[in-house]
């Protein structure tokens, strides 16, 4: 249970940092940068807690360093594949 | 700010090093992320058996001392007490003989499994498992050069991938900020393939360092420890010496009988001893001697490297700990620190988030030397049409093709000798080097045909093979089921469901890669390998031109590629 | 940093792959004799020593281009291995005089 929470926070911690990025190619209109940059790192810290809590300091560590790293490349690509579709 | 002349040394760097690794690295990633599916492909690929349920653990003991009583190779090596059920375990017990051999010499292994019959005697009966999915891991670590020279090179690919890596790292710098995330699809196709390598790139930043510095440390593993002793120490200390396999080692049997105690009460004890440990199953050692004894290898939850090494060694016949400094929080600080290494490599930790996250880093790797390649194509290009030159080079016709030939022909190589594993099952003497047999006549055919038809449109018909041997394990499946004249058989566990399903959206991935890449050669550029047009044909139909059959166009047209 | 880099690939890249292992060699070396325990640390010391080395010998091959010429990454990455296999050996004479 405590595994579905941390992948949670973590993926939606980087969701907002995609988000806050100005290269993203999700939304036409974002919320102001400011406030997902904090509201991503503050997601990433709990996700990161919660990865411990469920293990230990460092396989917690890991385990949200890798999750963090497969969002990372998965959401622009799935913002170009989005846009890919539509032109074809 | 970096300067300049930096940039432009290191990209030369960066491109040398890619090119020279892209293929090898392709393969050891594509076959690396399928590795981490280790367990569930061998039980997919296993046939039915009689299973470890057939007999129950309260059963066992009487089993273990029938098994010792028959084969004293087996009671003196080990007799293998499996726990789960999985289909890859034939029986409650296996253990491993070896093969007639000359004294001295280097010999293989022959696998026995054992079960009760409904009366209480003894069933054995030699049996070679699957070795797929070991066979898959071999094409992972040494792209299938045989040993030792298959390591030899993965350790110098594998050096060239971290040099690649640096060099890659310090020709983004400049641009790192302005174009994180970014991912223009568009007409620049350059920049395209740059954005998508980059992107790639950078998000797993730390998985590849991880990757670079543990493959070039286990590739070359033999020679450093070799190497080491006499360098190091000058040969005066032994570095692989008889203390480190001193908690694998039994206690030498007394001779004196004793009672052996149940394998669910030495479970019971062990948990009580050890209360954090997931006993993965048990060898018995001297069974029927006062000093047997019971290895049972498993992991400690929440240690990055749970599983690799770790175990403890139990008495038989009481049940109390005898070994107990393998597992990971009774390990060394430096070999906890190497064990880190290593389960970072083989995404040995947590469960199933970081095996699915291995999974997709190492199928975004292998996309990373794939694309990397056609940028090199791509940029080419461009340079070749600023000079006024039309034709496109020999250099980058080559290397498209082998780019396609060698990726493809790894994925559809690696899908079809799965899917062999059941079709050639019961068909075959040795259904272990058929896998061998199968993954290298589709390789390097494919390698051939890519050669003989050029990128463009062998890059269609190799994706379409792809795509038809992945759509060939989940079909495979369902014929077993639908029609059992076949002799073959469909598991019905998760694990060997989500072969199948993963397989099938694999095989749709393939197909819509085909679809887009047979766009891509009548409706491109035409001033690329990519194209099947010809070159400078400005007119070329923005539509594939409505003729009769699919591949027609590809006649009618004519080709540059295979001048 | 005035003046240019130039490039000379195969003497660098030689001076990396070369230097940088016996640089990997050395340095890691003396954390076998040096580091806590010392020479008589358990077995785990030597599986660690291998990805120590790897690591080395990765970053002076990746950034051994940053020399100004091959000449110079001979001479520095030279000196550094001297330095490194003196104080290597000095450790063998003293440990197994």
């Amino acid at each position: 249970m405590i595994v579905v929470l941390a992948l949670t926070l973590t993926v939606l911690g980087c969701a907002c940092l995609y988000l806050a990025n100005p290269n993203q190619q999700w939304l036409s209109r974002v919320p102001p940068r400011r406030l997902l940059l904090a509201a991503g790192c503050l997601l990433l810290v709990a996700g990161l807690a919660a990865w411990i809590a469920a293990l230990r300091p460092l396989a917690g560590f890991f385990v949200a360093l890798h999750v963090v790293m497969v969002c990372l490349f998965i959401f622009p690509y799935s913002a170009a594949l989005r846009g890919f579709a539509r032109k074809n | 700010m970096i300067r300049a002349d930096i940039v432009k040394l290191y990209k030369t760097v960066h491109t040398w090093t890619g090119i020279t690794c892209g293929f090898a690295l392709f393969i050891a990633f594509y076959a690396g992320a399928l590795t981490m599916f280790k367990e569930p492909i061998s039980r997919w690929a296993s046939p039915p058996a009689v299973g470890v349920a057939a007999v129950s653990l309260d059963d066992a003991p009487r089993l273990l001392e029938l098994v010792a009583a028959a084969h004293p190779e087996a009671r003196e090596e080990g007799i293998k007490l499996h726990l789960r059920g999985n289909e890859n375990e034939p029986a409650r017990v296996t253990w491993e003989e070896d093969a007639p051999h000359q004294e001295g010499q280097a010999h293989e292994h022959v696998h026995w499994w054992a079960t009760l019959k409904p009366d209480g005697t003894l069933l054995a009966k030699q049996e070679e498992p699957s070795e797929l999915a070991d066979f898959i891991n071999h094409i992972h670590m040494r792209v299938g050069i045989p040993e030792p020279w298959g390591s030899y090179f993965m350790g110098v690919v594998s050096l060239l991938y971290g040099v690649a890596l640096i060099s890659g790292v310090i020709v983004l710098l400049p641009s790192l900020i302005k174009d994180l995330f970014a991912l223009r699809v568009g007409k620049n196709l350059k920049r395209m393939w740059l954005d998508a390598h980059n992107v790639v790139g950078v998000a797993a930043l730390p998985f590849h360092i991880a990757m670079a510095i543990t493959s070039t440390a286990l590739s070359f593993s033999g020679p450093l420890w070799s190497v080491q002793e006499s360098v190091i120490f000058g040969g005066k200390q032994e570095i692989l010496n008889d203390l480190d396999n001193e908690p694998f080692r039994a206690p030498k049997p007394i001779g004196e009988a004793g009672v052996m105690m149940p394998p669910a009460q030495l479970l019971q004890k062990l948990k009580v001893q050890a209360s954090d440990f997931e006993p993965r199953f048990m060898i018995f050692r001297n069974i029927g001697d006062k000093a047997a004894s019971v290895r049972v290898p498993g992991a400690e939850r929440g240690y990055v490297g749970d599983t690799h090494l770790g175990g403890v060694m139990l008495s038989a016949v009481t049940g109390e700990l005898l070994k107990d400094s393998t597992r990971p929080s009774r390990q060394d600080p430096d070999r906890r620190a190497s064990e880190t290494f290593y389960g970072l490599h083989a995404g040995q930790y947590e469960g199933a988030t970081i095996t699915w996250a291995y999974f997709f880093l190492g199928l975004s790797g292998a996309w990373l030397f794939y694309g990397g390649n056609l940028l090199w194509i791509e940029t080419r290009r461009k340079n070749a049409r600023k000079g006024g030159e039309v034709e496109q080079s020999r250099s980058t016709r080559l290397l498209g093709s082998a780019t396609v030939g060698v990726c493809l022909g790894c994925v559809a190589g690696i899908s079809l000798t799965i899917v062999a594993a059941k079709w050639l099952h019961g068909r075959v003497a040795d259904l272990n080097h058929w896998h061998e047999l199968v993954y290298y006549a589709v390789f390097l055919g494919s390698v051939a045909w890519a050669f003989a038809w050029g990128a463009a449109r062998s890059a269609v018909q190799l994706l379409w093979l792809c795509c038809a041997a992945t759509l060939a394990i989940p079909l495979t499946t369902l014929l077993a089921a639908l029609f059992p004249a076949l002799d073959m058989w469909a598991h019905g566990s998760a694990a060997t469901i989500g072969v199948d399903a993963v397989a099938f959206i694999g095989a749709l991935c393939f197909a819509w890669m085909a679809i887009a890449t047979t766009r891509r050669i009548r409706n491109g550029p035409a001033d690329s390998i990519w194209s099947i047009q010809k070159a400078g044909d400005r007119a070329a139909p923005r539509e594939p031109m409505a003729l009769p059959g699919g591949g027609s166009v590809t006649l009618t047209v004519p080709i540059r590629l295979n001048r | 940093m005035p003046g240019d880099i130039r490039p000379d690939w195969w003497s660098k890249a030689s001076a990396g792959a070369i230097l940088g292992f016996g640089l990997a060699l050395s340095l890691v070396g003396l954390y076998a004799y040096l580091g806590p325990g010392g020479i008589n640390a358990p077995g785990g010391r030597y599986s660690l020593m291998r990805y120590l080395e790897a690591f080395v010998w990765i970053a002076v091959v990746g950034f051994c281009f940053l020399f100004r010429s091959g000449r110079a990454a001979w001479a520095w990455l030279g000196a550094a291995n001297l330095l490194a296999f003196a104080a290597l050996f000095a450790c063998r004479f003293y440990f197994f005089a």
